[in-house]
């Protein structure tokens, strides 16, 4: 076989072998999320519940939180002292959110809340971090109320056709009133660009409460392989909210990476006792079968499926097909939600929408489909 | 993607070295009888008589006018215009059928493809658009395989259909799976066919010892066209319909799934389109199958939200090598959309979904007229490798 030969059937393995274990390395990837070590100190945001950055200043910590509550270990260093004040910005956060140390290895440091200017947006000036200490803080609600009802609402599928007036989806769910927080399946931009992705986190100033979701097909894969860890955080994550837990699976491969399915088995068993809604933005099975709009292989298909239905999930929601589906996946009732505004299904008598969870400390009580004028 | 892999393929292994300069392959080669009336009286484009039209022997030489030209005119302008490749070589009747078999692949492509496109895959019109716009795909395909394989003067070499298939045969070997999913990985597998008159029956069975894993499969055929499988063909072509039966076990994911399906499955050997494209053959499936899961073990089959059904399409381009029964071999790369199998769909950056199936090359070689080898190698999200041996009595 001469040199040309070999050239040309190279060609095609390393195409295959380019696509392959994507998702394995986003799932590699999501380990590192909510990790900062600098001069004076290391963070771990627990169970990478946050993306966690320095700003150039070296004064300011910034957070991008992807659950309503989540803890942060921060360990300061004996060399150098920690900046005075240290200025806490947490991104995406319910507004009710309150920091608070529960747990030093030293005299208890000072917070200080500054006025937000923005309603997702929550500030804090600490200080009095001492060195050579171990300080474990929490953001989130101080009183949960797990027996209390709540509504989420749940849509997918901006991408760019959506992106251009996202606001108007948003402005409803502010109107609807009582909405905690939106929760989504991915595919919020269409190649997953840092641009594309700061045009819409700018966008997302007018919601008025956090927006927690996984990444789609569009999100990943397209160029920037960072790009969503660094502006969003984990790709797969999980979070207790009232005695609901919250799923996120990355499935933006048409499959799931095996890491996190050892993720998910542990989250299913720690929450057997709780409500429990999954979110991944292609589902396992398309509800239209012939169009597979769903995982590559069905046996995966069914072993997903059997996980959930054996640790009884309440409910599964998905993106990816740009409609609306109720559906079952065994017996765990199904919703496809797609309504963000990208390139729509036709024919189907439904545009932009998005659904209202209604939950309380037993069941999802209902969904309410609502419709974009 | 299918097409560039098989061209590949070709390319490395089928195409002689030199297509100008290999009288004793020529005269080895088991169509001496497809040389065209055209072929021979003329060069190709110049529309001047060739030189050299008898060999020593007296025998018409096919080598004497064959054009370095043909091959790669099946692929500029061959993968837009199909057909041109035989018509450089002037083949002008064959390349007529290529031409309009790849206008009715373009058709059926564009009423399946364009509504689907339009409607963004419309619930509505899917069921219908999809397996339209996959068989008008594989329809320009195999237009296309052919032009390249007639034209880069492939089919000298290529073989027949032996005459006649066995009444039974049995395979046995070794099927390895490569999915990280799972925890099957080695397979023992066997198929055991019937043939009689117009029913063909095969019964196919899959197990991993260490795993647990089982998979059985019974296939009823019933031919409704074309040559029986007991039937002794010079060209085998056939249309059947057929149903099949399996029952799957993955005790590691506690899963049990029972498969129906009802599908038409056939095989038309080229041959019949043109003499020019003797010993190529093309296969397809096309049918819907009904799945049903037990993902508890408390749980029925057929109850609520555990039963889907699914489409069945499948195509297949072979080549035969040989053409004795005691020596021949058949070798089909393919497609299949289904994604029930182990190596499950292929994963795509284009739609991100798994919307497609699994690519494959499936050989069969008989070094005599009992005994034989088998090979499949096919692509999906996993990858699926399989090898045995088969014994088979023909009548």
């Amino acid at each position: 076989m001469n040199l040309p030969k070999l050239l040309l059937l190279l060609i095609p393995i390393f195409f295959l072998s380019s696509c392959l274990n994507d998702y394995d390395k986003r799932a590699r990837l999501d380990l590192k999320v909510g990790i900062l070590e600098n001069e004076w100190s290391s963070w771990q945001v627990v169970a990478g519940l946050a993306q966690i950055k320095e700003d150039s200043d070296k004064n300011t910590i910034t957070l991008w939180a992807q659950a309503p509550a989540f803890e942060i270990e921060l360990k300061t260093g004996s060399i150098q002292t920690a900046p005075t004040p240290l200025q806490l910005i947490c991104h995406n956060c319910l507004a009710t959110s309150q920091l608070k140390f529960i747990s030093t290895s030293d005299s208890t440091p000072l917070i200080d809340q500054i006025p937000r200017t923005a309603p997702t947006e929550k500030q804090w000036n600490i200080t009095n971090l001492q060195p050579d200490s171990q300080y474990v803080l929490q953001i989130g609600e101080t009183q949960t109320g797990s027996e209390l009802a709540y509504k989420v609402a749940f849509f997918s599928d901006i991408q760019k056709e959506g992106m251009q007036n996202v606001e108007d989806i948003f402005e409803n769910i502010n109107n609807y009133g009582d909405i905690k927080f939106v929760i989504s399946a991915g595919d919020i931009t269409h190649r997953g660009t840092s641009e594309e992705i700061e045009v819409f986190k700018e966008k997302l100033k007018t919601l008025e409460v956090p927006f927690y979701t996984t990444s789609g097909n569009h999100d990943v894969g397209w160029g920037e392989e960072l790009a969503w860890q660094k502006y969003f955080g984990r790709n797969s994550f999980n979070f207790i909210y009232r005695n609901t837990a919250f799923s996120f699976v990355d499935s933006a491969d048409a499959t799931v990476a095996p890491k996190v399915y050892s993720w998910l088995d542990k989250w299913l068993e720690q929450s057997l006792d709780r409500v429990h809604i999954f979110i991944a933005h292609i589902s396992p099975l398309d509800p239209v079968s012939s169009r597979q709009g769903s995982f590559s292989s069905r046996l995966e298909a069914h072993k997903l499926i059997g996980k959930l239905e054996r640790a009884k999930v309440d409910l599964a929601l998905f993106g990816h097909i740009h409609s609306y589906y109720s559906y079952s996946l065994g017996t765990i009732p199904a919703y496809i939600s797609g309504g963000g505004g990208g390139n729509e299904e036709k024919l189907d008598g439904i545009s932009r929408h998005y659904l209202v969870l209604n939950i309380n400390s037993q069941q999802v009580k209902g969904i309410e489909l609502v419709r974009i004028p | 993607m299918i097409y560039y892999l098989g061209f590949v393929f070709l390319q490395l292994f089928l195409t002689p070295n030199s297509i100008v300069n290999t009288e004793n392959s020529t005269q080895n080669s088991p169509h001496p009888k497809q040389i065209s009336t055209d072929r021979v009286n003329s060069k190709p484009g110049s529309g001047e008589p060739s030189k050299s039209l008898e060999n020593k022997s007296g025998k018409i030489s096919k080598i004497a006018n064959k054009s370095n030209w043909t091959g790669p005119a099946s692929i500029v302008p061959g993968l837009l215009i199909s057909g041109s490749g035989q018509y450089v070589a002037g083949n002008k009747k064959a390349a007529k059928k290529l031409f309009f078999l790849n206008a009715a692949g373009m058709g059926l492509f564009a009423v399946g493809a364009i509504p689907l496109a339009l409607s963004n895959s419309s619930r509505h019109l899917s069921s219908i658009a999809i397996p339209l716009a996959l068989a008008g795909g594989f329809t320009i395909l195999n237009s296309q395989f052919l032009d390249s394989v007639a034209s880069f003067y492939l089919t000298d070499f290529l073989g027949k259909f032996p005459g006649k298939n066995p009444w039974f045969a049995v395979e046995s070997g070794y099927f390895h799976v490569d999915d990280p999913q799972f925890s099957h990985e080695h397979f023992q597998k066997s198929s055991v066919d019937f043939n009689y008159r117009v029913l063909s029956t095969k019964l196919t069975w899959w197990k991993d010892y260490a795993a647990g894993t089982f998979k059985a499969r019974t296939k009823l055929g019933f031919t409704i066209l074309g040559t029986n499988p007991s039937e002794s063909a010079s060209l085998y072509s056939y249309l059947r319909l057929s149903s099949a039966f399996s029952w799957h076990k993955i005790p590691d994911e506690e899963l049990k799934i029972l498969t129906m399906e009802l599908f038409f499955e056939g095989r038309y050997d080229h041959g019949s389109l043109d003499k020019a494209f003797s010993g190529t053959f093309s296969e397809f499936q096309f049918g819907y199958a009904l799945e049903s899961v037990k993902y508890n073990s408390g749980e029925t089959y057929f109850s609520q939200g555990n039963t889907k059904d699914f489409l069945i399409f499948s195509y297949g381009f072979g080549w035969y090598l040989g053409d004795s029964r005691n020596n021949h071999a058949e070798m089909i790369i393919y497609y299949n959309h289904r994604q029930d199998n182990y190596a499950g769909g292929m994963e795509l950056k284009v739609s991100g979904d798994g919307v497609a199936g699994y690519a494959g090359l499936k050989t069969r070689y008989f070094f005599s007229r009992d005994w034989g080898v088998y090979s499949d190698l096919h692509y999906g999200g996993g990858l699926g490798i399989g090898f045995g041996v088969i014994y088979r009595r023909i009548k």
